[in-house]
């Protein structure tokens, strides 16, 4: 088993698609099909993406409880045999992610519920549990928020952990986790998430400079590969060669596609690092594909890698410097 | 079909060293009746169950008796498991362990299961670390997969 993903705050993602969606007003859904419940939290899309993209296997740990953790664990069980469930179950309700989606105004309306306190033992347990399983992988994907009772130097303390067992650490998080981890003990691949925040490392970034400046202040703290979403149509990319910048070409994105995209991009990413010799800007490159390629569908469903490869062609790289 | 098809793959595991309190309050948030216990290699050393907790609490003579029902109530469970609960569960585990490998057949876990009247069996790889659990109701399933199949080959 090559891999692990770990999502500490794992939430259970209902998709609603409701047409004309507004507020204050009574909408009935009369298909099931546009009522979806996923498991989600970033590290398990990775995990769920991975399998759909090549069977790859991964194991899946963090926290659940409740009986929306049920749910997650057994669809996850039902639908994702390539993933080995490693969690501890907890006191308290995992998370719920509403998005509500409007296909004929492109909106996306999400409501993300807060997740259970995580308790000192658990916590504990997690940790010994965690060194155990990073020593057999090679690579550890670390994404996502911390539920409350999780300091926010977890995620360097895991970094560190998966380093010494010869892991590959990718990490995707935002605010002060990501801040923390980067300064603590900065992971080989960072991707800030920027959904809902335009700050890096405590930092307003607007400017294409700005921008840069936070991407090679990441590099300057060890990372070898670093992905900036920037204005939605590019992607800036850094290593210790320099800054380039991805853009699409062709074809507008659509806004209420774009769940799930960060998650596909890590995890085309992993695809190209397990089973080929690329270099960096060639992975971030396939993995800017494997997003783009996801735009074209709506719910969180990972693109084939024929598609993937038709949309390398649609990608421009510039060097920046 | 093989143990491999039809698995769990969950690997929730506790270490030795872990308490009861702990096993207990992992299995009521889980809904699990037990669980593997582990090395840091992920080596199985033993299986814990409610039942082993369970045995642990109750007085040994109950089990010779039919009926405990006359024997006047004096909290002998609480008093029990107060003494027990922070006492590590490497005391109360079986520490022999029947495993299976993923390329084993359902007939040979299903005999395994039965002669040893277990409901579940750990899974282990090569190198004897946990990759899942295989219990009763899913061999049942993986052999009525099977005879799906086999109908639907007649039929073609």
């Amino acid at each position: 088993m090559d891999v692990l993903t770990i999502t500490m705050n794992p939430a259970l993602d209902r998709e609603i698609i409701i047409p004309h969606f507004e507020l204050n007003t009574l909408h009935r859904v009369f298909e099931r099909e546009k009522l979806i419940s996923d498991p989600g939290g970033k590290g398990i899309n990775v995990s769920m993406m991975l399998s759909e993209l090549s069977k790859t296997p991964s194991i899946a740990m963090g926290f659940l409880g409740g009986y929306t953790g049920r749910i997650i664990s057994e669809e996850l069980r039902k639908r994702y045999p390539n993933v080995t469930l490693n969690f501890i179950h907890i006191e308290g309700e995992s998370r719920e992610n509403i998005s509500i989606l409007d296909e004929i105004n492109h909106y996306i309306t999400e409501i993300n519920a807060p997740g259970p306190v995580v308790q000192e033992p658990d916590l504990l347990h997690f940790m010994k549990l965690f060194n155990t399983v990073a020593s057999r992988t090679k690579i550890t994907v670390i994404s996502g928020s911390v539920p409350v009772g999780v300091p926010l130097d977890t995620y360097s303390i895991l970094t560190e952990k998966a380093k010494e067992s010869g892991n590959k650490v990718y990490l995707e998080a935002r605010g002060q986790l990501l801040t923390n981890t980067i300064k603590k003990c900065c992971p080989e691949v960072v991707r800030p998430d920027m959904r809902s925040t335009n700050k890096i490392m405590g930092k307003e970034v607007e400017s294409l400079n700005e921008y840069l400046e936070a991407g090679k202040e990441i590099i300057s703290y060890g990372a070898e590969l670093v992905v900036i979403s920037y204005k939605f149509k590019h992607d800036l990319i850094f290593t210790t060669d320099g800054a380039w910048i991805l853009t699409v070409k062709e074809g507008e994105l659509d806004e209420s596609h774009l769940l799930g995209t960060g998650d596909a991009y890590v995890a085309a990413m992993i695809h190209d690092y397990l089973t080929t010799d690329h270099s960096l800007l060639e992975r971030a490159k396939f993995g800017m594909a494997a997003a783009l390629a996801k735009t074209f569908y709506l719910k969180k469903e990972m693109p084939s890698l024929s598609d993937i490869e038709k949309n390398l062609e649609n990608i421009k790289i510039e060097k920046l410097d | 079909m093989k143990v491999g098809d039809i698995m769990i793959r969950d690997i929730s595991a506790i270490f030795e060293d872990e308490t009861v309190e702990r096993f207990i309050r992992l299995c009521a948030n889980h809904i699990r009746t037990g669980m593997p216990v582990v090395d840091e290699e992920m080596r199985i050393l033993g299986y814990i169950s409610e039942n082993d907790v369970v045995n642990a609490v109750i007085p040994s003579y109950f089990g010779m008796l039919q009926s405990a029902s006359f024997i006047p109530d004096t909290n002998q469970l609480k008093k029990k498991l107060y003494l027990i609960k922070d006492e590590p569960i490497s005391k109360y585990m079986a520490k022999s362990v029947i495993s299976v490998k993923e390329n084993d057949t359902l007939l040979h876990a299903s005999d395994l299961l039965i002669r040893h009247k277990f409901f579940s069996l750990c899974v282990v790889d090569e190198e004897e670390r946990l990759t899942g659990l295989v219990n009763r109701s899913r061999i049942l399933l993986g052999v009525l997969k099977e005879l799906e199949e086999a109908d639907e080959q007649t039929e073609d």
